[in-house]
């Protein structure tokens, strides 16, 4: 069986599904990407067992059959060939011959029928969204989601379809972010996607050429298809926490400034807070807020910017990175905070923008 | 001068006075396991040759009449910072070297009359009698304190080093082990005068001639010595009773000994990122894992999630001796980072205080 590829082509589908391949695995089938070429197209296979890729590969192919390679190891040749120009893929007797150009390799195979199946769910809800609207969504709330493999409730992105609407929340206990979109939905759904799987699904929407997609639901797996590439990704069968509850109801203050400003307030408190207790203090006070951060060894620091206050004037400490990490993720040129009191969260809204929130836990000074 | 502060037979008195029926009793204490081995003794014990560390079946034939109490730790720890409170209201610099041993920097007005203030209002309040040696240096301190207990108070003057060592025994010197006696007993140095003039021979090991020469020292590093070293991790072992092959059973173990060292840092101030896992299988096969946050943390349950991850991937359902559980790369904690969704009270409600109590049970029984 030989397939002729474009080098850029191949590169860019090898990229895409590679992402998927555990770095670490006890099997070895599990490090490979699986080659399929049948009548139907030429498919690129990855999967860690709890997210699939199969990327389908512009190319001509001549005979059909399936063989699995190493994806690191592949991954590398492709890449360190002439981008411009064609690759020819060559399998006989269990070895793989990649040819471009002058330079020839010659690498072993496994067995595919070893390789895990990959099969979208052809049941269950389908979900048609703008595809730049839901990688915003995803772009928003990704990075709160807890890093900790073991946070197992956390690490990952609760994703909640209701009438009317697809909401999706993240949070690593210490801070919160929610994204919401109006949709003509009709059925109702919650389930949570691991980082890893979600940061996959990031991955393919970016790279995929439609401006709408369809996210489909079976109650165990979610799959997303555009026209070159499918994903199947398993739902993390967990408890995220009701977050409902964590949502403050009222606010004792409201202070809308410019994000710039905070951002470049923010960006030279965390010199000193970093070098000290990676706190920062937030005071508001009249139409002032005032951040400032101390470190026993490198010094102390005060900034001030203008503001636009209703109700009381508050004394709170936070994290400065959580602060500057939610900022950063606000698309709008002024910034609304919401205080209750020092211990309790405090909410940042875009100004006039619907749809989103984040939620961020105080530090309390010991 | 320095002074060492240690308490006289402290787990044993304090089992005394907790029950006079023992009193002039030979008592030893020993841990809860049938592998156990005697942790203090009083004096009437000492007397039949009962040692620290020995087996409690060797030490009843040397004694058969000796008493075992099963040692509340608890209840030592809480006496011991009991005595540490007394302590700090009187001296400003001392450091606590065990749970019943203290030295404490004399350079203070008074000190000879704040001491004895401190022997008398711990005997008042714990009716619990302590020695204390005092010297110019924390070695020759801790021979004094051994030499005049119980309930003892000496005073080793500078002038007076020489005339104090020179006919004690060579194993009362702390560092000289059971090993280096009997080098120096083969070669007839069995008292310090015959130890300090083999010190000054050029055939006389390195480690030795420095030891003689630290119990003469009478200009010790005073900061350095007094400076609070921080601790590098918090941690508890327990080499159990039965061998155990039920995950569950080792996971509440471990919970019990992570909750007992999660404690003890927060109680110390700190934050920790690294948990660790020994697990000590039956044919003494040791596996040790670790595994850190991404942040520093105080959170109990983040701890727990982790060492719950460790525990899986570690055991094998051989049977397990020794669990010990730790918590390391510490940082003081100066800020509290709220949680959204748990506190403290709902997490030990939640997880711990159900897997105490069964482990509590599975040690006691």
């Amino acid at each position: 069986m030989k397939v002729a590829v474009e080098a850029n082509e191949l590169s860019n589908k090898i990229s895409i599904v590679s992402k998927t391949v555990p770095s670490k695995t006890i099997k070895p089938i599990m490090s490979c990407v699986l080659f399929d070429v049948s009548h139907d197209g030429t498919y690129l296979h990855a999967t860690d067992l709890e997210t699939g890729v199969k990327a389908r590969v512009q190319c001509e192919p001549d005979g059909e059959g399936r063989f699995a390679v190493d994806a690191k190891i592949l991954y590398e040749i492709v890449r360190t060939l002439p981008s411009e120009g064609k690759v020819q893929l060559s399998f006989s007797s269990g070895l793989l011959a990649v040819e471009c150009g002058r330079s020839k390799f010659r690498v072993p195979t496994m067995d595919p029928a070893e390789f895990p199946e990959i099969s979208l769910p052809s049941e269950g809800y389908a979900l048609d969204i703008e595809a730049k609207t839901l990688s915003e969504m995803i772009d928003r709330v990704v990075f709160c989601a807890a890093k900790d493999e073991f946070m197992r409730n956390l690490n990952g992105v609760f994703w909640e379809i209701g009438k009317g609407f697809l909401r999706l929340v993240a949070s690593d206990g210490f801070r919160l972010a929610l994204a919401e979109e109006r949709l003509s939905t009709q059925s109702e759904s919650s389930f949570l996607i691991s980082l890893k799987s979600m940061k996959e699904l990031q991955n393919i929407i970016q790279s995929c050429s439609e401006t709408r997609i369809t996210i489909r639901y079976d109650g165990k797996r979610l799959s997303l298809s555009t026209s070159n590439i499918e994903t199947v990704m398993r739902v993390v069968e967990i408890d995220f926490p009701d977050y409902k509850k964590v949502l403050p109801k009222a606010f004792k203050s409201k202070v809308i400034f410019s994000k710039d400003d905070l951002i470049e307030a923010l960006r030279r408190t965390m010199v000193i807070a970093k070098r000290g207790s990676e706190s920062v203090r937030v005071e508001i006070a009249e139409d002032v807020l005032s951040l400032s951060s101390r470190s026993p060894d490198s010094g102390e620091v005060s900034e001030e910017i203008s503001i636009r206050k209703e109700g009381e004037d508050i004394i709170a400490a936070f994290n400065p990175l959580f602060l500057m990490e939610a900022l950063r993720h606000v698309h709008t040129d002024e910034v609304e905070f919401n205080f209750v009191d020092s211990t309790s969260p405090l909410q940042i809204n875009p100004l006039n923008v619907e749809g989103y929130l984040y939620i961020v836990m105080p530090i309390r000074i010991v | 001068m320095v002074a060492l502060l240690d308490m006289d037979s402290f787990f044993a008195m304090i089992e005394i006075v907790r029950n006079p029926f023992l009193k002039d009793k030979p008592v030893a204490i020993i841990g809860w396991g049938e592998r156990t081995a005697i942790s203090s003794m009083n004096y009437a014990a000492k007397r039949y040759g009962v040692k620290v560390g020995m087996p409690p079946h060797m030490a009843k034939s040397l004694c058969p009449q000796i008493v075992f109490v099963k040692a509340d730790f608890a209840e030592y720890e809480s006496i011991s910072l009991g005595i540490e409170n007394l302590l700090c209201e009187r001296f400003p610099i001392y450091i606590r070297y065990s749970i019943d041993e203290f030295f404490i920097d004399l350079n203070v007005p008074r000190y000879l009359e704040r001491l004895i203030e401190l022997k008398k209002e711990i005997k008042r309040q714990y009716k619990l009698t302590c020695s204390i040696g005092i010297s110019p240096n924390p070695v020759l301190s801790k021979i004094a304190c051994e030499f005049s207990k119980p309930d003892g108070f000496l005073i080793v003057e500078k002038e007076k080093i020489s005339e104090f060592l020179q006919d004690l025994d060579v194993s009362s010197i702390p560092g000289i082990g059971r090993k280096t006696q009997e080098y120096l007993r083969k070669i007839k140095i069995n008292r310090v005068k015959e130890l300090v003039d083999f010190a000054k021979r050029s055939v006389c090991p390195k480690t030795l001639a420095e030891l003689v020469e630290s119990i003469f020292t009478i200009d010790f590093d005073r900061k350095e010595f007094f400076k609070k070293k921080p601790p590098k991790s918090f941690g508890h072992m327990k080499t159990l009773d039965v061998n155990i092959t039920s995950l569950s059973q080792i996971k509440e173990i471990g919970f019990y000994l992570l909750y007992r060292a999660f404690l003890r840092m927060i109680r110390e101030g700190y934050r920790a990122r690294t948990v660790s896992l020994i697990l000590r299988y039956h044919k003494f096969q040791t596996i040790s894992l670790s595994r850190s946050l991404k942040e520093w943390s105080s959170n109990f349950l983040r701890f727990a999630k982790v060492l719950e991850m460790l525990i899986e991937s570690a055991f094998n359902y051989e049977p397990v001796r020794m669990l010990g559980v730790s918590l390391s790369n510490l940082k003081p904690f100066s800020v509290e980072q709220l949680e959204l969704f748990s506190n403290h009270e709902k997490l030990l409600k939640a997880m711990s205080v159900k897997n105490l109590e069964i482990s509590s049970k599975l040690f006691l029984t």
